[in-house]
């Protein structure tokens, strides 16, 4: 069978264009950022092009990579991500200093890895996407060198990914051991002798490990607001939007393909670690004073309930994930990114006290961040209600009582705290905060499409629910 | 319990003591010393395992080649001043030698054990030739998406190791 080349595409744009900047950077002396930043550019919407137009002849490559329709749809979103978060940082990246042929050649070289993680057919693959996502992420974070707190959060989260690394590759081995098989479906689907299941169950906890640091699961998030606060703030948007939709993505893909047998076996894990995600992000989030960090805490509790919902996964709880896994991206995405384009040169807008007034001083991007915060709260008329709404109504179909009472409740603290910061922007007078960066056209150009798209999916919502619907069923 | 067996859970353990030390020693050259152990110990078990091509490699390039340029590193920045505590040199020395010794002593027993004979797992043993075989046509995507992946490794590396002097002349200020 010949190779279809067509159909991989995508991810042949992304590694051509993150190797041509890498090129342009090393060759061109003056190092353009203007043309770099366009080829960045040119790149993703070339790849999210191909993502729409070819139609994959077959299901898999090569038995290591699915083409299928979910797969095609968290591309897409992917390379959405990666569009916005380029949107995002053009400025911001120029007023620093490091809008360089590393930093946006790195950013697609993460973009593949999140495709590759979404995609993989294959251990060997999932491991080489995470890879490389984890490797472009960790310069990413640390590329403001100059910058204690950037460098900082590099090292930390270059611990944090090793260690979880260590546990995904321990659990891969022990997965091959079980049931003799890298393939990702054969292996996890694989009929099982009743001895052979504790090995397969030992695999599972530390993939699920793994995947926990990764994704930030309860026991395992306390990386997350240190890095996310030491991060810039672009880059923070797309660590948080791309690689946790990436690894949850994978999580549900996993979760469809679980054997019967075990798929009892790891409902009570992940309850309970939903549970302790949801309590412990929201209350956490509580009392922080600094918005990266309650934003942090913030996606780390969205987290809990996406994981909440995976309890009903296999009764037909996929279409409303994948839904939900969209609007939080562009919602967590749209509050870093605008946060990042409201922080003056010297460092990031953090303190509650410096939001004050904003929505006076800077009317247009406090409005948006507004809304970011209503979604993620999951009021409406914002995607995040719609979100919200769709996860609770899966759950509570799968007859699930307890778990979606306990999400309520937290949705329900969760509103003090996002609330607190709209409070802060549009109810105190503005202080003596320090300098507010001024506006500029490619932010505008992102954090409007984030306002039209959180605003569209939260009003309109049928055409995406449907298009899910049938990718999923 | 064969013999390959027995040698198989004895390297096993050498490996995992190695590591263990490797991870606990303060002295950093003795931590080198013990990773050294224990890539050794891990390329005998794919030997025995029937991979003498990628038992060759784990020992040409990570005992090596990679211990080789730790060493240097750590020499050429001059992390620590180590006083040597005198009267210990056999404490210090003991678990090394014990480990290197064994992991020495069961090669030399597999090697006169011939293991090429039909007693090692006959249908596992890949010659180099396979081997590539197997790397190039069937996992030759993942061959590719490794290659991305030292790519990125090493602009990464480039990046953060960069002196900041030359970055600033690279990047002059931009005018508004």
């Amino acid at each position: 069978m010949p190779t279809d080349w067509l159909a991989l595409s995508p991810l042949l744009f992304l590694a051509a264009g993150g190797s041509v900047v890498f090129g342009a950077g090393a060759f061109w002396r003056s190092r353009p950022r203007e043309v770099l930043f366009a080829l960045s550019l040119v790149t993703v919407a070339a790849a999210g092009a191909a993502v729409v137009l070819v139609e994959p002849r077959a299901s898999s490559f090569a038995g290591v990579l699915d083409l299928g329709n979910y797969v095609r749809f968290f591309n897409f979103l992917f390379l959405a991500i990666a569009g916005l978060t380029l949107l995002f940082v053009r400025h911001y990246a120029r007023e620093r200093g490091f809008a360089g042929d590393e930093f946006y050649g790195l950013l697609l070289f993460a973009a593949l890895g999140l495709a590759l993680l979404a995609g993989a057919g294959h251990w060997l693959i999932f491991f080489l996407g995470l890879e490389l996502l984890s490797l472009a992420l960790y310069v990413l974070i640390a590329i403001r060198k100059g910058e204690a707190g950037s460098n900082e959060a590099g090292v930390k989260y270059f611990i944090m990914g090793a260690v979880a690394s260590a546990f995904l590759t321990f659990g891969i081995a022990l997965l091959y051991a079980a049931t003799g098989s890298l393939d990702i479906g054969g292996s996890l689907g694989a009929r099982l002798q009743p001895a052979e299941l504790p090995l397969f169950l030992a695999a599972l906890s530390l993939i699920l490990v793994g995947l926990g640091f990764k994704i930030s699961l309860v026991p395992f998030h306390l990386w997350t607001p240190d890095v996310y606060q030491g991060a810039p703030a672009p880059v923070t948007a797309f660590l948080s939007a791309g690689s946790k939709v990436a690894l949850f993505a994978a999580l549900l893909r996993f979760s469809l393909a679980l054997g019967e047998a075990a798929w009892n076996y790891a409902l009570p894990a992940i309850w309970g670690l939903a549970v302790l995600t949801m309590v412990v992000g929201n209350i956490t989030a509580l009392r922080q004073t600094q918005v990266k960090r309650l934003l942090a805490y913030s996606s780390v509790a969205q987290m809990g309930y996406l994981l909440m919902a995976l309890v009903a996964v296999k009764e037909g709880g996929a279409p409303a994930l994948m839904f939900y896994l969209a609007v939080y991206a562009v919602m967590d995405l749209g509050a870093f990114g605008i946060l990042g384009t409201l922080s003056g040169e010297a460092a990031d807008l953090d303190a509650l006290e410096d939001y004050q007034g904003l929505g006076y001083a800077r009317p247009w991007r406090a409005a948006v961040l507004g809304v970011c915060l209503i979604s993620l709260a999951g009021l409406p008329p914002t995607a995040g209600f719609m979100g919200k709404l769709v996860l609770f109504k899966v759950v509570l179909q799968a007859h699930y009582r307890v778990l979606p009472v306990i999400g309520i409740l937290t949705v329900i603290i969760s509103m003090f705290f996002y609330l607190k910061v709209v409070v802060s922007l549009y109810m105190r007078p503005r202080g003596e905060g320090p300098a507010v960066s001024k506006g500029e056209a490619s932010g505008a150009l992102a954090g409007a499409v984030i306002l039209i798209l959180l605003l569209w999916l939260g009003l309109l919502p049928g055409q995406v629910l449907t298009l899910v619907g049938r990718i999923a069923g | 319990m064969t013999l390959y067996a027995a040698i198989f859970y004895l390297l096993g353990l050498v490996t995992v003591a190695a590591t263990v030390l490797a991870i606990t020693r303060s002295n950093l050259v003795h931590a080198v010393v013990y990773l050294v152990i224990s890539f050794f110990g891990t390329a005998m078990l794919f030997y025995l395992l029937g991979a003498p091509f990628v038992a060759l490699l784990e020992v040409i390039i990570y005992a090596g080649a990679i211990m080789v340029l730790f060493l240097f590193i750590i020499m050429m920045l001059r992390l620590e001043e180590h006083r040597q505590n005198g009267g210990a040199l056999v404490r210090r020395w003991l678990p090394a030698l014990v480990l290197a010794g064994v992991a020495l002593g069961s090669l030399i027993l597999l090697i006169i054990a011939a293991p090429g004979s039909a007693n090692l797992l006959p249908a596992a043993a890949a010659s180099p030739l396979e081997f590539g075989r197997a790397l190039y046509q069937r996992h030759w995507f993942a061959v590719e998406v490794v290659s991305f992946l030292l790519l990125v490794a090493l602009v990464g590396a480039l990046y953060l190791g960069r002196r900041e002097a030359e970055t600033l002349i690279a990047s002059p200020k931009e005018e508004p």
